[in-house]
């Protein structure tokens, strides 16, 4: 009985009764999840924009017209979560190879590295989405201006990949989900 | 409920085998609750006192040019010197939670610990709450992490002066309670760890990795 209800659930139990994955939502989730953190690294790590500001130094003579770059790297927050990005999506990868090619290695194992990424992606998320605000909003209680009016499309780009990324993180509670539900079930 | 445990036990021959039927880390899970509570209070506590105002000379500032305008402006700093904690009252809110879900999940744990066999369904609820509380908390790190570094180093390629030079005690008692909330995050990874462990050690045939 106990079997047949785990075969029905695409369970599969290995000579010594271990539990793999081998489940096709799994497999799904593991592909959302390398996609999405891969796209927002990308996204970010790319996110670069030059703009001529004219700056005036004092009111005698005419606007000086700088370049002024935003760059990714020059926020430590942005950084992280490039850094972040990166290695969920290298693990999100790897255990997609594992998940197909070896019939699982431990869910236990697995588990425990997808609960690292939650913690990792949603922190960096935190990070950069505040940052990310910061210079939307700026806050004036800090002099911190707000620097979105001048680097829109880095702002924006800045947006979509905290976007990706946020969705990434809740694949990854979802894949966390989904080992735990199939040991409930077998257990 | 019936039917579970007949099923438990129809299953109990073979879980016997496997010589971990009623595993449980139930006594680490209280621990660490525990843990998690005293974390949460310690960060309400430095959240609640962290408050300084400060008044500052901003004539005496050195370097403050008119490319430069006023980082600190008299009157709104004089007025305004504690805002910075609107930007981490996040993170305070959050661990206000945290201090209550722990203190209810250790009553919980508590409960169940006296049982001689604690059911399956119990380790999965609490994973679930534990995994969604760990995104909450883990967020609210990043979130307010993100803020006090550039508090702390400023930078120079957005104008964002450092603050942290001015409100010293301020910025000590935030960086302590991130610290804090740091360590509440590793907890919560260990919680949900130790709950499904306690799921994976139960299925029939399990080693130990």
């Amino acid at each position: 009985m106990e079997t047949e209800h785990a075969a029905n659930n695409g369970i599969v139990r290995k000579d010594g009764g271990k539990v793999g994955h081998g489940g096709l939502r799994e497999v799904v989730l593991r592909v959302l999840a390398l996609v999405l953190t891969l796209v927002a690294a990308i996204l970010l790590g790319v996110d670069k924009q030059t703009k001529i500001v004219s700056v005036t130094i004092s009111p005698g003579l005419p606007p000086l017209n700088v370049p002024a770059t935003a760059k990714f790297n020059y926020l430590s927050a942005f950084v992280y979560f490039v850094v972040a990005n990166s290695i969920a999506s290298v693990i999100a990868a790897i255990s997609l190879v594992v998940a197909l090619a070896c019939k699982g290695g431990s869910v236990f194992t697995t588990i425990l590295i997808d609960l690292m990424m939650v913690a990792l992606l949603f922190s960096s998320i935190g990070g950069t989405g505040a940052v990310g605000l910061l210079g939307y909003k700026g806050n004036s209680h800090l002099m911190w201006n707000k620097v979105c009016n001048v680097y829109g499309k880095f702002c924006h780009q800045v947006m979509a990949a905290t976007a990706l990324s946020l969705l990434g993180g809740i694949v990854y509670v979802l894949l966390v989900l989904l080992s735990a539900s199939k040991l409930k079930r077998v257990s | 409920m019936s039917s579970m445990e007949t099923e438990k036990g129809a299953e109990q021959p073979a879980a016997v085998a496997a010589g971990s039927s009623n595993y449980s880390c139930i006594r680490a899970d209280v621990g660490l609750r525990l843990l998690l509570l005293a974390a949460s209070i310690v960060a309400v506590v430095l959240m609640v006192t962290s408050k300084q105002t400060k008044n500052i000379p901003v004539p005496t500032i050195p370097g403050l040019t008119i490319a430069n305008p006023a980082k600190f402006d008299d009157s709104a700093a004089l007025v305004k010197g504690n805002r910075f904690a609107e930007l981490t009252i996040e993170i305070c809110e959050n661990i206000d939670v945290l201090g209550l879900y722990s203190i209810i999940t250790t009553i919980a744990s508590l409960a169940v610990m006296g049982k001689s066999s604690v059911p399956a369904k119990y380790f999965w609820i609490l994973a679930v709450h534990d995994l969604l509380v760990l995104g909450l908390v883990a967020a609210a790190t990043g979130t307010a992490g993100g803020v006090a570094y550039i508090g702390l180093q400023g930078n120079s390629h957005v104008n964002w002066g450092k603050i942290c030079n001015v409100y010293d005690k301020f910025c000590r008692f935030i960086g302590s309670s991130i610290a804090v909330s740091l360590f509440a995050a590793v907890v919560l990874v260990l919680l949900v760890a130790i709950n499904v462990y306690s799921l994976y050690r139960r299925t029939p045939g399990s080693s130990v990795w």
